[in-house]
């Protein structure tokens, strides 16, 4: 199910479905969407290969109850998609769900921007950067049967 | 650069909290199982994905709860958002 590496070493824990779709309504090159659980909430999230950090939801963000003092000093700013955004630094913990093996669990820098930014962020989901989210991340995608491998880079208890 | 400093100062707070949040990701096996099933979401959305676009909607173990135009509306139509998937579909 996980497939395994020429060592026998599983190169992965869990894996699961994703939907491939534009992540927007004006944007038409698919991506992958997937269901992942933030801060204890559910959410859609498009795996970004070329993002950093993890970009939550200006909106559902808002459920996390997060207060200013967790986060680095001060509002950063932010180019995201040609834009400038503003929010602040959080550690967050993200899981990726299994439908089929072990759920993962990673502890990464995520960006929440701040509320007024909500009504400019349309429905965009929440983004899943390879620098400081997923970097450690093992992972593979099987597109004839859209399935998402995951696990860890380095072997864990 | 902010563990590097992190550790040149340890008794800085700011500096620790810089270290802390700007650490490289850890990944781990997740504690507790979860009891959603985003399987059953994943099938509902594939199906009315488009019967409800440009709205938020909320799903649990692929029934859905309620729609609403905004999320703030939304919310006010879920009294218990634990294994509930929230999401805004594409218009």
């Amino acid at each position: 199910m996980t497939l395994a590496l020429s060592n026998g070493e599983s190169f992965a824990l869990g894996v699961t479905g994703y939907d491939y779709r534009p992540a927007t309504s004006y944007e038409t090159t698919p991506q992958l969407v997937l269901e992942v659980e933030i801060e204890g909430i559910l959410a859609e999230a498009v795996v970004d290969t070329g993002g950093v950090y993890l970009f939550y939801h200006p909106q559902i963000g808002r459920r996390l109850s997060l207060t200013p003092t967790e986060a680095l000093s001060g509002v950063q700013t932010i180019r995201f998609r040609g834009v400038l955004v503003h929010g602040r630094l959080y550690r967050l913990t993200l899981t990726f769900l299994a439908d089929e093996g072990e759920d993962v669990t990673i502890q990464t820098t995520a960006f929440v921007p701040e509320p007024d930014e909500a009504e400019h962020w349309g429905d965009l989901p929440c983004l899943l950067g390879l620098y400081g989210c997923l970097e450690r991340v093992r992972f593979a995608v099987d597109l004839r049967i859209e399935r998402f491998y995951f696990g860890p880079a380095e072997e864990v208890s | 650069m902010a563990t590097a400093g992190a550790a040149r100062y340890p008794d800085h707070a700011e500096l620790a909290k810089s270290a802390r949040v700007l650490a490289p990701p850890t990944v781990t096996r997740a504690s507790r199982p979860l009891t959603a099933d985003i399987r059953a979401n994943r099938v509902w959305l594939k199906a009315h994905r488009q019967d409800y676009a440009g709205q938020w909607i909320a799903l649990r173990n692929g029934h859905l709860l309620a729609a609403a135009p905004s999320f703030d509306a939304l919310v006010a139509h879920v009294d218990e958002t634990h294994d509930v998937l929230m999401t805004k579909l594409p218009a």
